[in-house]
Parts: structure tokens; sequence; C-alpha cells
């Protein structure tokens, strides 16, 4: 969670809410933020789900395991899920494509254009009528 | 009911209901309410405090681990 926590100025710059998870209990939380040299750099929220609850809800839960997937999602202002993804265990998480998502999502909101792959902003979006349909 | 076997569930649902799928694009996201350590307290989010707001929700396996 600590290239999160690096990149955590970009997330407030576009106004995004960070939250992380996982079904450890707030008492590891707060030895983990305290102890940990790069949990110490976390500014934002460490959720626990205990009860495995949530972790279920959202499809994350490794039952046999007790603990997640590293998954990320990214919910819109209506509350509506936008991007879901599962990494391997293996492999920690690219920081750079969720913002590049977010950046995506909120250009598409506000142009109502589409946001072609590996669209950066500052890029050209996409022109959606059916009347552009084989033109591109 | 002599030769009645026993039957078996196909799909054992996990203890609370939910059928631990994972939540898709498009689907609302399943609001809840849990504990939280946050800048040294102890305090409770609801995701539904931050409606009208992008948020990043993200999972990690455990505290103290190495990825």
């Amino acid at each position: 969670m600590a290239a999160v926590a690096a990149r955590y100025d970009e997330f407030q710059r576009l106004g995004v809410q960070v939250l992380a998870i996982s079904t450890d209990s707030v008492f590891s939380h707060k030895v983990f933020a305290e102890v940990s040299p790069s949990a110490r750099m976390i500014q934002y929220p460490l959720l626990s789900d205990r009860s495995h609850k949530i972790s279920r809800k959202y499809g994350v839960l490794r039952e046999e395991l007790g603990f997640t997937y590293r998954a990320t999602f990214i919910i819109s202002p209506e509350g509506k899920v936008k991007y879901v993804s599962l990494y391997p265990p293996e492999v920690g998480r690219n920081v750079d494509e969720i913002i590049r998502v977010i950046q995506g999502l909120q250009y598409e909101a506000a142009t109502g254009l589409g946001v072609p792959a590996g669209w950066r902003p500052g890029m050209a979006g996409i022109q959606k009528e059916f009347s552009m349909v084989g033109r591109i | 009911m002599s030769n009645a076997k026993e039957t078996k569930p196909v799909l054992e649902m996990p203890p609370c209901g939910y059928p631990n799928i994972v939540v898709k694009p498009e689907e609302l996201a399943p609001d809840f309410t849990a504990e939280a350590y946050y800048r040294g307290n102890r305090v409770t989010v609801n995701l539904s405090d931050y409606k009208n707001h992008w948020v990043t929700l993200f999972f990690y396996a455990s505290d103290f681990t190495f990825v």
C-alpha cells in the first residue's frame, strides 16, 4: 500500500477518496502504520474487515485463506463500480494505470467522449456518434 | 421415502449469504460500515459517506507483508 501512499497527492488532486481494506484488525493496522517504514507514510484510512463480510460482498475473499485478493475498485460519485482488477498475489499494483483509468473516467464524464486505448490526459477523445461508426 | 437418496446442495453458499462473486463494472458498489485506523484514531467508515465523490477501494492481503 506504500505505492499508493507515494502517489496520494495525485489522488487528492483528482478529488478521489482512497480507502484501503484488509481482513486484519484495527489493532494490527495501528501497529502496522506506526512501525512499518513503508506504512508510516500512509495518509488514508485503513479499514478492518475482520468478519470477512465486506470482502465477501465484493467477491474478493479467498475463503480458504481468510484474506483477499489484491483487488482494486474505482467507484463513481453515483456509487457505481466503474473498474475492477484482481492482481496475481505475486505482483504489486500499477498505480499509474489506476490513476490513468480515473483520469479517463473523469474525462468521459466531463466531455462525453470515448477514451481510446493508451489515452493520457491531453490526448484527444473519440466522438461516439453513430455517424462515426466505421470511420475510426 | 425408503428410496430417497441424500441430496447435496450443488452450490454451497458462504456463511453470510453472499455468493463471493466479484462485483463488476456498472454494478452498484455494495455499501458497508467498517472500523478503521486513520491518523492515530479508531474511526468508523461508511462507504455511503463518500457518495458524490470518486472512491478507490484497495483490498490488500495483509499488514506487514512485502508486496
